[in-house]
């Protein structure tokens, strides 16, 4: 009887923790202003910089929001704005991530590497944009329907209701809206997304680095870098 | 920490302790081992005596499950405890072995394990830190395939990216690399490990190490795969910047001050202990410099440093400059993490590695504190001329020659591909290190002495009697009745490759030494050769002479201009007839079996081993042998006189969640064909370790069985009478515990349970006289230790276990017994935090209770504050107070209050 009440337990918990949880898929590098998660049903938690994102998690920004999240296995990346709201979806296997982002509403930049499987997806009510490997901005509106600027590469751009798709390639921007209507035009530039993280990440920056001679003048060297 | 032994000493030592501390004696020591560790935390041991016997030392001997030699620890007193702290660097997934062993002022030992502490040492397990366990979806295939060069993701920061202060993440996928073990991750920023403080699952490293300061900063990745094998580190640095205006806005400082004093009665003698610690560095975007100090009033001028200063220069990867007191390790036959205060310079630059160690193991011991403890008055060597004078002999005695040494180890050829190297250790004591006159200490005279009355002089005082009595005194200038001064010099070679990408590993280390056990002589001149082993300064060595002057039948006549001339060596190594090997090689079988002889070599030891992983199977497959005459006084607890052959293999299951681990060792003494009786041991181990992930419970267990047979078919007669001195036995340890995790009304628990037995059986025990003793303690061990955590900021730690050791004895009418010991100990410990975290207070009581041949029940009860005084700094105030109840009288034996004040900048 003893033995039998020690191995229903071992079967208990051994089974208990082999219990499937959902896939790690990315992790969040950057978080500034408002940003939330909700994982499951648990509600919206404010997100921080390091958390590791699984499959299904949701992320919504506040009006001085931002955040970026990488992929795991290639380094995709997903720079989000203010107001937006995002569900991170990604299935695991040996060698990839079939990664998807589901976007309600809100401005994103996608800079997706290679896939080694499948297409990396962005979702809309209104469209959907399917990349091997580019850089694109993606501006949803629910209300308008959604932007997409080709920064680099080829995005397939398709609208949800016709089931229409058009290339858009570096320069041009993808109009989808709601009536199914789909086009595509030169971009403006200035209207392309800026990212609070841009100057940091790309923009040129200056190394100031003031040396003072012995008769008290100053000389300053500035380093200009990238 | 490390104290002036060699292995001379401690042969003897181990000796002792191996036989004499089987034999059934008062029970003086409780010890009870830790349920585990984890890799990289300090792991504390901690040690209660039930004597009132002033404690002389006690140390801690510890290494990796496995290894070849023990590294120390001196343990400190602590009331109610004496303990010591393993450093977690220190600790890994192998395992930890070791034993503890306390000198009292008695002149007697204590160990814990009881029996053979050095040979069947503790065993515990130690786990990977904090989070880390891994879950990858992986195969066999592709494990094997990506195992060559681990395709690591540097997700953030970028290698060379330029990031702001607050933005700092640092992020790496394994999602392509599965056949890293998660557990053996460790991740260190600017050298300070940070594993503890990241999140570590599924493949993913995540570390948001808080707010850095301005300049350049480095990661570095070290890790191994599933099957223990350490895989190429990773290494890649990031700017941090704020907006930069001027160059001295790159230079970044930081460090903590600590100060701790205690008042400490135990058994009624006070100790006051007062320490000051510190820790500093600088740091620019090339180089950076740390410095630690630590200031103890448990300093004294009779032992070897308690005080510690230590600093490292190091800049980008390649170079490190250690100097002051750090732990080089450079091989286990060399030098394997023993301290040294001096300078250590280690380059690593691909294809070429440089290592470089000066400075003393030993510094210079004086005397000791006490009567006899500097001078000796030596009876027996008293003698009287014809005119009626007296000389009296007094010898040196308490000292500790100044051990200085020098190592290098130089290597080139890629790490993974074919390398080779070699390696050289140099140590020798400086005989004017020690003055022979050190002040007027004082030293007894028996009533033997004629012509002194007995009693203590001084120094000064008995020069001053033995003059005016007119008599004289011969104060021994060399061959002092204390430890004689050694020298010794280790080389050798070693060479490994790689092969089927990275799978398989073949490594071969040869090395062997010279030592000499007394240089008070110096280097032997071809003069004294002559002279060695004849009387007769004729330029022949070996020759003896007739009446008539001629050469006698059988001389060896050996031309001392033809021999090796030992003298252009002198400043390498000294060699005289005190050095071993005298002759490197058995001479009788050279031409014979010359490759075996050279194998053989008693001054040598080698290892050669092959590790593999193929298919989830991870193989060591290992030969290794110390040759009886083999010293490196830099490695003085290397065993000598073993060859072991050892095969282990573990298997990983389910994903990685359980791992099978299989091991066979043989090991014996019989490197010398004229070992008599050689004992063999052979060990069987099984492990089985099921860890399902991080909030899930994991089991452990462990199977170890040790045989011992020493081929002794007769009992042997000593004094007349028959000793029996045959060995057939078998000890049997087995562990099982478990760990569960649990949250049960949101206070999350964690309960560990562990049992631990050790069976000896004796396999002669029906051919043996029946008041034979068979001197092996069986133990058996419950213990149980639940760990919670409450939704409010309080932590509790409840603890039960029950130790029962059955001693054998001789009674006093010949009959062979066995005594019950049982320990049982259980305590209760909590922290609560107060005001927003800035104080924390913690107390706890325990209770021991020893039933045996004697009983004794003890009770302690401890509490602190700690609270934060200003920003960066915190002052913690502990006290223990500890009752001893002995029969029916109680006492109140160990009291104490430690002040401690921390500071960081």
């Amino acid at each position: 009887m003893k033995n039998r009440f020690v191995t229903l337990i071992l079967l208990v918990t051994v089974g208990a923790s082999l219990s499937p949880a959902a896939a790690k898929i990315a992790v969040v590098t950057k978080v500034k202003g408002l940003v939330e998660m909700e994982r499951g049903t648990s509600g919206f938690n404010v997100l921080k910089p390091g958390v590791i994102l699984e499959d299904g998690d949701r992320l919504r920004t506040g009006s001085n929001g931002f955040t970026a999240v990488i992929y795991i296995d290639d380094k995709s990346l997903l720079k989000i704005k203010e107001d937006t709201e995002i569900v991170i979806s990604g299935k695991r296997d040996v060698n990839s991530i079939s990664k998807e982002a589901n976007i309600s509403h809100g401005t994103l930049r996608a800079s997706v590497g290679k896939q080694k499987k499948g297409e990396f997806v962005v979702k809309s009510p209104t469209s959907v944009a399917s990349v091997k490997g580019t850089v694109f901005d993606f501006i949803s509106d629910p209300d308008g329907g959604d932007q997409i600027i080709g920064i680099e590469g080829i995005v397939a751009l398709t609208n949800s209701l016709t089931g229409a798709t058009i290339d858009i390639t570096e320069g041009l921007t993808g109009f989808s809206d709601l009536d199914g209507s789909l086009n595509s035009a030169p971009t403006d530039p200035s209207s392309i997304p800026t990212y609070p993280d841009d100057e940091e990440a790309g923009g040129s920056s200056f190394l100031k680095i003031i040396l003072e001679g012995p008769d008290g003048n100053e000389k300053t060297i500035i380093i200009e870098y990238q | 920490m490390a104290v002036d032994r060699t292995i001379l000493r401690l042969t003897p030592k181990i000796l002792f302790l191996t036989v004499c501390l089987s034999v059934g004696s008062a029970q003086v020591i409780y010890h009870k081992p830790p349920d585990g560790g984890k890799v990289g935390e300090n792991l504390e041991l901690s040690l209660m005596l039930f004597t009132d016997i002033p404690v002389t030392n006690a140390t801690v001997y510890f290494r990796e499950t496995g290894g070849l030699s023990f590294s120390e620890i001196t343990m400190w007193r602590s009331a109610p405890n004496w303990i010591a702290v393993l450093p977690g660097t220190r600790l890994t997934e192998k395992g930890l072995e070791y034993c503890i062993v306390v000198n009292l002022e008695d002149g007697s030992s204590h160990a814990s394990p009881r029996q053979s502490p050095f040979d069947i040492p503790h065993k515990i397990l130690i786990k990977a830190g904090e989070d880390k366990f891994k879950n990858f979806n992986t195969s066999a295939q592709a494990a094997a395939a990506l195992l060559a060069t681990p395709d690591v993701l540097i997700l953030s920061p970028e290698p060379s990216e330029l990031v702001r202060p607050e933005n700092v993440v640092i992020a790496v996928s394994m999602f392509s690399a599965p056949q890293v073990d998660s557990a053996s991750i460790r991740i260190e920023l600017d050298g300070v490990d940070q594993t503890a403080s990241s999140i570590i699952e599924s493949g993913i490293i995540s570390l948001t190490p808080g707010l850095l300061t301005d300049g350049l900063h480095t990661v570095d990745l070290y890790m191994g795969t599933s099957y223990g094998m350490e895989m190429e580190p990773l290494s890649w640095a990031f700017t941090v910047t704020s907006g930069m205006e001027s160059i001295l806005e790159e230079f970044s400082y930081g460090g903590k001050m600590g100060s701790r004093m205690s008042h400490e009665s135990l058994s009624g003698v006070n100790y006051d202990v007062t320490e000051l610690t510190g820790e500093g560095f600088v740091s620019l975007p090339f180089a950076e410099f740390k410095g630690s100090f630590r200031q103890t009033s448990r300093e004294s001028n009779y032992q070897q440093p308690q005080n510690r200063m230590s600093g490292t220069f190091k800049m980008s990867e390649y170079v490190d400059i250690k100097f002051g007191d750090f732990n080089p390790r450079l091989s286990p036959f060399l030098i394997d993490g023993r301290r040294v205060r001096g300078t250590g310079v280690f380059l690593d630059i691909p294809w070429f590695r440089f290592q470089y160690v000066k400075g003393q193991l030993n510094r210079a011991v004086q005397n000791q504190d006490g009567v006899d403890k500097t001078y000796q008055f030596l009876t027996n060597d008293l003698t009287t001329d014809s005119t009626g004078k007296t000389t009296y002999t007094l010898d040196r005695v308490g000292y500790t020659f100044q051990r200085k040494m020098t190592a290098i180890k130089l290597s080139v050829g890629p790490k993974y591909g074919l390398h080779a190297g070699v390696h050289m250790l140099q140590a020798r004591d400086d005989i004017e290190s020690v003055r022979q006159v050190f002040g007027n200490q004082s030293f007894t005279v028996d009533s033997s002495a004629t012509g002194l009355d007995a009693g203590t002089y001084s120094y000064s005082g008995f020069l001053s009697t033995v003059d005016a009595a007119g008599n004289v005194v011969d104060f021994k200038e060399d061959h002092w009745g204390g430890n004689s001064p050694q020298d010794n010099v280790v080389f050798g070679f070693d060479v490994g490759s790689s092969f089927d990408d990275r799978k398989l590993t073949l490594d071969f280390s040869w090395n062997v030494s010279l030592f000499n056990r007394d240089i008070w002589d110096g280097v032997m001149t071809r003069t004294e050769m002559d002279t060695a082993l004849d009387d007769s300064l004729d330029g022949l060595i070996g020759v003896q002479y007739d009446e008539n002057g001629n050469a006698t039948a059988g001389s060896v006549a050996i031309d001392t201009n033809e021999v090796f001339d030992p003298i252009p060596w002198k400043a390498i190594f000294i060699m005289n007839a005190n050095m071993t090997p005298l002759v490197p090689f058995d001479v009788t079988t050279i031409e014979s079996s010359p490759i075996s002889t050279i194998i053989n070599m008693p001054s040598s030891a080698f290892s050669i081993k092959a590790k593999g992983h193929y298919a989830k199977n991870n193989f060591i497959a290992e030969y290794r042998q110390v040759g009886p005459e083999y010293v490196s006084l830099g490695n003085p607890y290397l065993t000598s006189n073993v060859r072991e052959f050892i095969l282990s293999n573990r298997l990983a299951l389910l994903d990685y969640k359980m791992f099978l681990t299989g091991t066979y060792k043989y090991r014996d003494n019989e490197i010398l064909k004229a070992t008599l009786d050689p004992l063999n041991t052979t060990t069987l181990g099984m492990n089985m370790s099921l860890n399902p992930g991080s909030n899930s419970p994991s089991y452990v267990v462990n199977f170890q069985s040790v045989g011992k047979y020493n081929e002794k078919t007769e009992m042997d007669t000593v004094a007349g009478e028959l000793v029996d001195l045959r060995e057939d036995s078998r000890a049997v340890n087995t562990l099982a515990s478990v760990n569960i995790p649990l949250t049960i009304l949101d206070i999350s628990h964690f309960v560990v349970v562990n049992y631990n037995t050790i069976k000896n059986t004796d396999n002669l025990g029906s051919k043996r006289a029946g008041n034979y003793l068979f001197p092996k303690t069986d133990t058996e061990t419950l213990s149980l230790n639940l760990s919670s955590k409450y939704t409010i900021p309080l932590r509790t730690n409840l603890s039960f276990s029950n130790t029962e050791l059955f001693l054998p004895f001789t009674s006093t009418d010949g009959r062979v017994e066995k005594v019950r010991y049982t320990w049982t100990t259980a305590g209760l410990a909590g922290q609560y935090k107060l005001m927003n975290d800035k104080l924390r207070v913690s107390g706890g009581i325990s209770y021991l209770s020893s039933k045996g041949l004697s009983e004794s029940t003890i009770v302690s009860v401890k509490g602190a504050a700690d609270m934060d005084v200003i920003e960066g700094m915190s002052a913690i105030l502990s006290g223990v107070l500890q009752l001893t109840k002995t029969g029916d009288e109680t006492e109140i034996n160990t009291t104490g209050i430690i002040l401690k004040l921390r500071y960081n900048f």
